[in-house]
């Protein structure tokens, strides 16, 4: 009984400690921050025009990225191809490589004559907020995937042998079946990918550019404050990026918890 | 209402099976672990590749893909769908193949009735227990009028008592809707109950298809005779009915007196676990107890296999090795004999 | 977030460093502007055979170099990649004025893709309406500063406006300006004359009128106010400053006098000193 309770304060100790970490960088903030500094920034017109950016991009992209990655997830965690294993590996190419080495990826695509040809008779993506999106996008792709497989796998392949043999095509067992019973998963994979595509940095500054009023989302903003050595601004941006974000996460948390299926 | 032929099937450990369920039939699938039963639902339903043919009513199947070939199964773990109700449960496929609202209702109506789980229709599954689960089960394989139902141990989870009148329950259901129906079991006993015939696998290949008591009283093969436990066959020479329920049966030297409602026994198949041996006189009275010599001894793994002659009659008893042992019994010894038959299980009646 | 964090650790290792340093003998650190990169490293690299002691540099951004070395509390020299850092630097009392001194000179000029597939030939080419255009972002690096009062000066009100709807990016150091070019993510920036000499296969310069040009710029370098080692820094500073150290520089194309670069532009210009960019170009 000792080692038990033990044990368990012990396990606990750790997540306390990550927290006090993550905690301590937050409260450190403060050191350089000025109160009526962080009002005026937070309401200009720069600063609510990045936020709109990085909320509407981000909410978007993760849309587009769940969209693909639910049937990609479906079919790796189903079905043996060939070629499953390789695709499988390559989702973690953007988890490898980083983000703007991604970004420099992208750009030299456009720079071969497909890419050329893309932005010249399609839409200029480069320096746009369509780059934005697509740097998102390719980033957090792979990620949603494997969560999402993560989930499926969770969810016996019985279910939907018992719903082909009730007359149901492999199709309608995944959409009546299941794809309701992942929902949670999902969900929670969906907003896993939203965080990362919200605090992308690295390929959307190399791909989209850090263009004031244009393309500059607020993980960008707070590099080009930083990069102008205005360090109380750094600190504010920072500041809201956490507030908005984190506060974002937590009431989605509230609204989606619901009791799971056993 | 089809007639189910399966040939030449090859697929993991079936090797080149061929079976025949005739239409409307109740089939049991008798047979070991590993003998490929599970397989030849799967091969049936169509849920796995396989070599061969499948046929129902004549028509080859082997190309259809399981939702199209109207053939229903109940798995052994039962796979309710957690997140609908026992209603929507019942009425999945019924849903999904365009049934209208009020035609599914009437449906799950009739068959919650029929199966007693009424007043369960908006319980969740994971609050239901074994025996009620079971039975939705049972209730949402049958619910859109499949024509073949495919059962892989459906009592196999549950307490005997609640395994026997459910078996019952779904022998009166099958017959009642003409269904044709396979249903894998490894006791025979219980598929005895419901099974018109019983079709014996062992490694893939199809030993005996029979009716219950053609397999006991003329089993086909060694491997059948092993499986269904080497029982002892004896003749009845005289039959008297001794009051309702009892009858006493003459064969050779032994007189028995065996629980039975009919009147004419031709033989019975007694197990040899039913036989008691000892060195010393059993207590209790001399019903059924015989003065017999130990004529032959075989250990059989953990088992031991004590042949008697009880006059001119011989039987094998079977004992564990540690019981056996603490006797004192060599080849040639005097014995006393007990049978005792809790229920008669195999007469082939005159 | 991201640049914060890595700042820390940036600081964490750097403390580490210096304490290891003071054990293992004399160590500079330089923070410098990623605009003289290759010089740089070339020069650092004689001066630590000439006198054994180790250079450690951090390239970036000019601001953002400065961030660094103000949260870090660390470093030697101070090395933007113009005089306005500097400015800046001087005003947070982060470096000791009296020890700045000019190292070279910059002259700013359009730079195109190589081979000028656009065509394009004057300041006022750039307000082509289709053109794609690019300059340095003007509160974060100062060639930027340095687009913006070009196209301040010398376009009329329609063709400024022309010209900024060109404007796809601004861009967030002096490097990206370059290999905006190089990545043809654009078919012209307003950059430095030297970029060419960057990478000389994708970049191509085309000078600027010499009316057109407002100022030209200087890089210059300053002792920075954590040194814990004034002297070896000053001999840094001055070998920097001395013929070897100058014809360097002068290898990589830099001009190491004001001469040097008017002969180029063909007109005497003001050296350095402040430009305040109006308020329409920058958000805030």
């Amino acid at each position: 009984m000792d080692r038990e309770v033990n044990f368990k304060r012990l396990a606990i100790a750790f997540s306390i400690c990550v927290f006090f970490l993550y905690a301590g960088l937050v409260l450190s903030l403060f050191h350089f921050y000025k109160g009526p500094l962080f009002l005026e920034t937070l309401c200009s017109a720069r600063t609510l025009f990045s936020l709109k950016l990085s909320l509407i991009t981000a909410t978007t992209a993760t849309a587009v990225s769940v969209f693909f990655a639910i049937p990609s997830a479906y079919a790796l965690s189903r079905y043996r191809f060939f070629g499953s294993q390789v695709i499988d590996t390559i989702l973690e190419l953007p988890m490898i490589v980083s983000p703007v080495a991604l970004g420099a990826l992208i750009l030299i695509f456009f720079n071969t004559p497909a890419g050329t040809f893309i932005q010249e008779r399609g839409v200029q993506v480069v320096f746009t907020v369509y780059g934005i999106l697509l740097a998102q996008f390719i980033t957090t792709v792979g990620i949603a995937t494997r969560l999402i497989k993560a989930a499926m796998d969770e969810i016996p392949a019985r279910y939907e042998d018992v719903a082909k043999t009730l007359g149901a095509s492999p199709a309608k067992a995944f959409f009546t079946v299941t794809l309701p019973l992942s929902r949670r998963s999902i969900i929670a994979s969906a907003i896993l990918t939203w965080a990362k595509a919200l605090g992308e940095f690295g390929a959307t500054i190399t791909v989209a550019g850090s263009m004031a009023m244009k393309t500059e989302t607020l993980p960008v903003a707070i590099f080009m404050r930083l990069a102008s050595a205005d360090i109380e601004g750094t600190a504010v941006l920072v500041l809201i990026l956490l507030a908005i974000g984190l506060g974002l996460l937590y009431g989605v948390r509230l609204l989606a918890g619901r009791p799971s299926y056993v | 209402m089809p007639r189910i032929e399966l040939r030449n099937i090859s697929k993991h450990v079936l090797n080149d099976l061929n079976l025949i369920i005739e239409d409307k039939e109740v089939m049991a699938l008798v047979g070991p672990n590993g003998a490929g039963k599970s397989t030849v639902l799967n091969v049936i339903a169509g849920l796995i590749s396989y070599d061969g043919e499948v046929r129902f009513d004549g028509r080859k199947m082997d190309r259809t893909p399981p939702h199209r070939r109207g053939v229903g199964y109940l798995f052994q773990d039962l796979a309710l769908f957690p997140h609908l109700t026992v209603a929507a449960n019942i009425a999945y496929g019924l849903k999904v193949q365009g049934y209208e609202a009020g035609a599914i209702a009437t449906r799950i109506d009739e068959l919650t009735k029929a199966l007693h789980i009424e007043r369960l229709k908006e319980r969740y599954p994971q609050s239901l227990s074994g025996g009620e689960k079971q039975r939705v089960a049972i209730a949402r394989a049958v619910a859109p009028f499949q024509k073949i139902l495919l059962l892989d141990e459906p009592t196999a989870s549950l307490d005997p008592q609640t395994a026997k009148y459910l078996r019952a329950e779904l022998g009166v259901l099958l017959k009642r809707l003409e269904i044709t129906a396979v249903f894998v079991i490894h006791d025979l006993l219980g598929a005895e109950e419901i099974a018109d015939r019983i079709a014996i696998i062992h490694k893939g290949r199809i030993e005996q298809v029979a009716s219950p008591e053609t397999i006991f009283f003329h089993p086909g093969t060694d491997v059948v005779s092993e499986f269904i436990g080497r029982p002892n066959i004896l003749t009845c020479d005289q039959c008297r009915v001794l009051s309702s329920g009892l009858v006493e049966i003459t064969s050779g030297d032994m007189r028995m007196v065996l629980p039975y409602e009919g009147d004419m026994i031709g033989k019975i198949a007694i197990s040899p676990h039913d036989i008691y041996i000892s060195n010393t006189k059993p207590p209790g009275p001399a019903i059924n107890r015989y003065q017999a010599v130990v004529t032959e001894i075989v250990r059989h793994r953990s088992l031991v296999r004590v042949r008697v002659a009880i006059g001119k009659t011989s039987l094998v008893a079977e004992l564990a090795e540690g019981i056996f042992d603490e006797m004192d019994i060599a080849e040639g010894r005097e014995i006393y004999v007990v049978v005792k038959l809790r229920r008669l299980r195999y007469v082939e009646s005159m | 977030m991201t640049r914060a964090l890595l700042t820390c650790a940036a600081c964490l290792y750097l403390s580490l460093y210096s304490f290891l340093g003071l054990s293992f003998g004399q160590e500079l650190f330089v923070f410098a502007g990623a605009a003289s990169k290759p010089p740089t490293e070339e020069a650092a690299r004689v001066f630590e055979k000439k006198t054994g002691a180790k250079v450690n540099i951090t390239f970036g951004g000019s601001g953002f170099v400065l961030s660094q070395m103000t949260l870090a509390k660390k470093g030697d020299i101070y090395f933007p990649g113009s005089s306005d850092f500097m400015e800046v630097a001087k005003r947070k009392g982060l470096v000791f004025p009296e020890s700045e001194k000019n190292v070279v000179y910059l002259v700013p000029a359009i730079n195109v893709q190589k081979g000028n597939p656009k065509g394009i030939k004057s300041l006022k080419d750039l307000t082509r309406p289709g053109l794609r255009v690019a300059i340095a972002s003007p509160d974060a690096v100062c060639v930027g500063l340095y687009a913006v009062e070009i196209i301040e000066k010398n376009l009329k009100p329609d063709e400024k406006a022309a010209l900024r709807k060109n404007l796809v990016n601004y861009t967030e150091s002096c490097e990206k300006t370059a290999t905006t070019i190089s990545l043809k993510a654009a078919d012209a920036v307003i950059g430095w004359r030297v970029f060419q000499y960057w990478d000389p296969e994708r970049i191509e310069t085309v000078p600027l009128k010499k009316e057109e040009i407002a100022r030209i710029g200087y890089i210059p370098i300053a002792i920075s106010k954590f040194t814990t080692n004034r002297p070896l820094a000053q001999v840094f500073v001055d070998f920097i400053l001395s013929d070897e150290g100058r014809a360097i520089f002068r290898k990589h194309h830099y001009f190491m006098n004001p001469e040097e670069a008017f002969t180029w532009i063909g007109e005497r210009k003001p050296v350095g000193g402040e430009y305040r960019v109006p308020a329409e170009w920058i958000a805030k």
